[in-house]
């Protein structure tokens, strides 16, 4: 055949001679070496003969990229681009992808894009490829396959990549037991024939369809372990127990992890192999172990050392990227690094962990500022907004431990003696209420209230959306889990408003938080001394008495939130001392009603409570006074004060 | 918010013993103004405030009353209301305005400073009472002519502008506690007012009331929020050479070629071998020759027995179905359902597929116009049934209704009739003598070749 006839706008290649068909054979020979040198002298070879053979234009594109150990991104896109408009390909337009010849083009684009992170438009081009997935030569089948499914994971479309891999096994890797897999006979007689069948049929694979079998299965579990199938996971990963690959590890341990088999997850992680060629797969082990460790010391209520761990991971992955960094920059914003390490920076998910365990020790200044560089990526995440709002809580106050410390000192202090002897007290016991003076806007990103009442907007309106993307953390949200996280942003919105001076607001996250499904103690406690509070402030001290009434403290608080309560240190802990606030707070309202005498009583009742080792308010102490100075009862007010604190003396 | 040490030594001068001794009020008034601003007035008057309810710094009681007069001269041209000292006045004029209210030390009036100061607040012309001196008010006899001038109005209407207050507003009580002891004082007056006035927090300025309780929320509890990491193998990811280049595919353009003209017209026996040897030695050949499903139906009626061939090799693609559905909607032939009829013996079909394609067939009868067409095209579609019901390819009891309906049509057809009779064994559940009955019938394989061989030239060509 002398020519041949393509369907569109193809030039006419010239017959192929013997003596450029062996180049062609040396060229892809040294390039299978990785001799990229001597590949690109026989291409120049033939390119000489065949000038405009886009084939061979294509082929110098990639391997010079190669040859400059892939860091010449920029150059290799401008170059492919040119390679397109030759055989008058355009990429944008996927419908333009009628000829099996021209897939590779669009395989490679979609390569190129995956690595700069655009899923969704490599994803739309590899779809295109695959229609022709039958049509290509087995190895870049192969790829194209594997392409495809990392694509639709990468994509969260879990469900559909679990297709996608049966069927790609069906077609590609046609032995009888992947048929049974696919038809979920997974029964225990069924499996062990399989077993049989599976040694039989193993010899028959070469290996590089066998790596191709364990990337596919690889693939399905982390689909399986999105879906939180977590049974089908161990399943599958049992069919390739014996290629345990660092891949395989990570997956398995993270199974272990799902299921809260932590003592199992560690154990796998110290098998995996800290070799690393961070250079050359953009990946480093040790980084990933440092961070799945603090995972599993965050669990174990271990902040500190969870922080730790990820620190390290951090610098080492800094480190890593730096190492393979080269200051070409001047060829484009793409050039200087491998290309498959441009997209392999995972710092934005270790700072989203480290985040959340710093602020699980406390620290929520440092916190705030890694969680908010995690929300630059994943802004669609309501928890994250919530994390930061709770950030900007415990920035504001550390904790509620200082609200029962009565060593605290309740008076400013005294100033003159003799005669002009003054008692001087604190005109608030605790900075609780902020109101807002500087002419900073509340959106500028700082540990602030003003900011986490952004924070809490965002959570609120994100958690209205049907699908709740809660990436980069696993967990998807069910139900249940969505009325707790409802109830934790509403409280903290409400706590935020009421810092803030802002009652309206906070009565209507609070009367929200009280109206929610399936609420728990805590946050029914809270709501409803976060709507009296706010009641108080808009004037309807009746309504706020009829609302705390209402609560009934943490009485039979459920035991799984008693023991996170505890945990945490958070305060009250006990349920008579979470009476006595109740109690305490009804006091406030009553004395400000003028009902000083039933106030006096309540306060007497909380006092006696104290005796019993329960941790009473402070502000008990302050409130007596003020009702006794009220009351007209001057020596008693300052007897009081003397007697509880022993600056005054 | 406080006054200075400079503004505070100001004050005191004007409220000093020898000033308050010697001159009208309405010097001191003058002074007051002259060396405080409106907007000091707060300020003043919260300053003023303290030192008539401490009894220690203004030990005279000329000075306080001087105090007292000044405290309503900073706010004199507002309404009473609206001056926020005003509750003092009805504290001091009225001994026991509300119960439970902190007022602090405040001095008791005597009889005739009573009535100058209700006469201050109600009377329009206060210049006139102003050109007193303090001590001359206070020395003044009780002049039983002149009562205490009834103040209740503007009492209500203060009363009436607190009842609007907020609750939180009007609780506040100030945080300076006099705790005076007997032991000498170590600093003077005006040591300590300093103190209490400019310190770095302005006592004066400060008050404070009930706070309620605010509890923090304990932190979200959410298990595996930590991301686990895995090693994704993002670098197995590749930019793939082509190893098609230079590569002679000669084979694929002959049978490319072939494969166009297939759709075009009959190909010679010769040719058709070829091809299908072509297509033999490589099964992945059969994806680069061109053969969309769109095309197939050329194909169908030129070459049936090339598109048959070509199916079966197609069967693997996940575009199978594409073909099938193009295959059972193009225009029934003798062709076409020679193909379905091959495809049906050789590989499971979707039955729904057959179903679709026995309903096409069976519209395309009844819709015919031409009579002599139309009982060729039945003969064949009896005939195809047949075969598929005795080759148990498909359950006749899915299309029952159907195919009865169908045979009673065209009774007066042979073959239809025999269709028929089948059809009534079967539903009197005489399955096992369905190929006895086929037989009868005279149905078998070579009937379908026959009645094709019989019918091509003059189907075809009609149907184009």
């Amino acid at each position: 055949m002398s020519e041949r006839q393509k369907p569109k706008g193809k030039k006419t290649v010239a017959n192929i001679t013997d003596q450029e068909h062996d180049w062609a054979n040396q060229a892809l020979a040294e390039y299978e070496q990785k001799n990229y040198k001597s590949c690109l002298e026989y291409l120049q070879r033939i390119e000489n003969v065949r000038p405009g053979d886009p084939k061979v234009l294509l082929n110098k594109a990639i391997v010079e990229f190669y040859k400059n150990g892939l860091c010449t991104a920029d150059k290799f896109q401008k170059s492919f681009i040119d390679v397109c408009k030759r055989v008058e390909l355009n990429l944008e337009l996927l419908d333009s992808l009628e000829d099996v010849e021209n897939c590779i083009y669009y395989y490679n684009y979609a390569v190129f894009l995956y690595h700069l992170k655009h899923y969704t438009k490599a994803l739309a081009m590899i779809n295109k490829v695959f229609e022709f997935i039958e049509s290509l030569e087995e190895s870049l089948a192969h790829k194209v396959c594997l392409l495809i499914v990392q694509l639709h994971i990468d994509t969260k479309k879990h469900a559909e990549a679990l297709k996608l891999i049966n069927y790609i096994e069906s077609q590609f890797v046609s032995t009888g037991y992947t048929t049974n897999i696919l038809t979920g006979n997974v029964d225990r007689a069924g499996h062990l024939a399989n077993e049989k069948k599976k040694k039989e049929n193993k010899a028959n694979l070469d290996a590089a369809t066998d790596a191709f079998r364990v990337s596919l299965i690889q693939y399905r579990v982390r689909s399986l372990m999105e879906l939180n199938l977590f049974d089908e996971c161990s399943h599958q990963l049992n069919t390739i127990r014996e290629k345990q690959d660092s891949i395989t590890m990570f997956l398995t341990g993270k199974l272990e992890y799902l299921r809260g088999n932590h003592k199992e997850a560690l154990s796998t992680l110290k098998e995996i192999p800290m070799k690393d060629d961070f250079k050359g797969t953009g990946e480093c082990s040790s980084v990933l172990i440092n961070n799945n460790v603090a995972c599993l010391y965050h669990y174990a209520n271990k902040p500190t050392l969870a922080f730790t761990s990820i620190y390290k991971a951090i610098v080492q992955h800094q480190k890593n990227i730096t190492d393979v960094t080269k200051p070409n920059q001047a060829e484009g914003i793409l050039s200087g690094q491998p290309l498959h390490i441009i997209g392999a920076s995972i710092k934005t998910e270790l700072m989203f962990n480290l985040g959340i365990s710093l602020l699980h020790a406390r620290k929520p200044e440092e916190a705030f500022d890694c969680l908010i560089e995690a929300v630059q990526i994943y802004y669609m995440n309501p928890r994250l907004w919530l994390r930061l709002a709770e950030c900007c809580i415990m920035t504001h106050k550390k904790s509620n431990d200082r609200d029962f410390d009565v060593k605290k000192p309740f008076i400013e202090g005294v100033v003159g003696s003799g005669k002009h002897r003054k008692i001087i007290l604190k005109s608030q016991l605790f900075a609780d209420t902020k109101y807002s003076r500087e002419a900073v806007s509340a959106s500028i990103p700082m540990p602030s209230l003003e900011f986490g009442s952004l924070c809490v907007r965002n959570a609120v309106l994100l958690l209205q959306g049907n699908t709740i993307d809660c990436s980069p953390s696993h967990k998807p949200i069910n139900i249940p889990d969505r009325n707790y996280l409802f109830d934790c942003i509403q409280s903290a919105g409400a706590y935020i408003a009421l810092c803030l001076g802002d009652p309206v607001v906070a009565l209507k996250y609070s009367r929200k938080l009280l109206k929610s499904e399936k609420i728990n103690k805590v946050h029914k406690f809270l709501g409803h001394l976060y709507a009296a509070e706010a009641l108080v402030l808009l004037d309807k001290p009746n309504e706020a008495i009829d609302m705390l009434k209402e609560s009934n403290a943490l009485d039979d608080i459920e035991p799984e939130i008693q023991e996170q309560l505890i945990i945490e240190g958070w305060k009250p802990d006990k349920q008579k001392s979470a009476k006595a606030v109740l109690y305490y707070n009804l006091a406030v309202v009553l004395t400000l009603r003028g009902d000083l005498d039933k106030a006096g009583e309540l306060l007497k009742q909380i006092w006696l409570s104290k005796i019993v080792d329960v941790s009473v308010p402070v502000h008990v102490v302050i409130l007596a006074l003020y009702i006794h100075l009220r009351l007209g009862q001057k020596e008693i007010a300052i007897t009081l004060i003397k007697q509880n604190c022993p600056q005054a003396k | 918010m406080h006054l200075s040490i400079n503004q505070l030594s100001t004050l005191m001068s004007i409220l000093s013993e020898e000033t308050v001794e010697n001159q009208t009020l309405e010097y001191l008034v003058s002074q007051l103004h002259q060396f405080f601003k409106r907007e000091d007035n707060f300020k003043v008057g919260c300053t003023l405030l303290m030192l008539i309810q401490h009894s220690d710094f203004l030990l005279n009681q000329t000075q306080k009353f001087a105090a007292i007069i000044l405290c309503y001269e900073l706010y004199r041209n507002e309404p009473i209301a609206t001056n926020p000292l005003a509750p003092i006045f009805m504290h001091l004029l009225h001994k026991k305005v509300g119960k439970n209210e902190y007022v602090g030390d405040l001095p008791v009036l005597t009889m005739p400073v009573k009535i100058f100061l209700s006469n201050l607040i109600m009377s329009q012309n206060s210049k006139e009472l102003l050109r007193k001196s303090a001590k001359q008010v206070l020395t003044a006899r009780s002049d039983p002519s002149k009562p205490v001038v009834n103040t209740a109005t503007i009492l209500n209407t203060i009363k009436d502008r607190r009842k609007n207050l907020p609750r939180t507003a009007k609780s506040s009580l100030p945080v300076i506690i006099p705790d005076p002891q007997k032991t000498e004082s170590k600093e003077g007056a005006k040591q300590v007012l300093e103190m209490l006035i400019s310190g770095p927090k302005s006592y004066v300025s400060h008050n404070f009331k009930p706070e309620m309780m605010r509890l923090a929320p304990p932190l979200y509890v959410c298990n595996e929020e930590m991301g686990w990491m895995n090693m994704s193998g993002r670098s197995n990811h590749q930019i793939m050479y082509d190893k098609t280049m230079c590569v002679s595919t000669s084979a694929a353009t002959e049978a490319r070629e072939l494969m166009t003209k297939a759709l075009k017209t009959p190909l010679t026996l010769q040719q058709q071998q070829h091809l299908l040897a072509e297509l033999g030695n490589d099964p992945k050949l059969v994806y680069h020759i061109g053969l969309t499903p769109c095309k197939l139906p050329d194909l169908v009626e030129n070459n049936p027995l090339i598109a048959i061939e070509v199916l079966l090799k197609l069967m693997q693609s996940h575009s199978i179905t594409d073909y099938f559905s193009v295959l059972v909607n193009m225009e029934m032939s003798l062709h076409s359902m020679e193909v379905v009829n091959r495809l049906t013996t050789t590989v499971e079909l979707p039955t729904e597929f057959v179903h679709l394609y026995i309903s096409n067939c069976i519209v395309a009868c009844e819709t015919i116009k031409d009579q002599y067409m139309q009982n060729r095209l039945v003969r064949l579609v009896c005939v195809f049934l047949q075969s598929l019901i005795r080759n148990k390819i498909i359950n006749v009891q899915e299309l029952f209704i159907e195919v009865q309906a169908f045979c009673i049509d065209f009774i007066q057809i042979r073959e239809a009739s025999a269709l028929f009779r089948l059809l009534k064994q079967l539903e009197t559940g005489d399955t096992c003598s369905i190929g006895n009955i086929a037989a009868a019938a005279g149905i078998t394989p070579s009937t379908i070749a026959a009645a094709k061989d019989k019918d091509k030239e003059k189907i075809v060509p009609k149907e184009k």
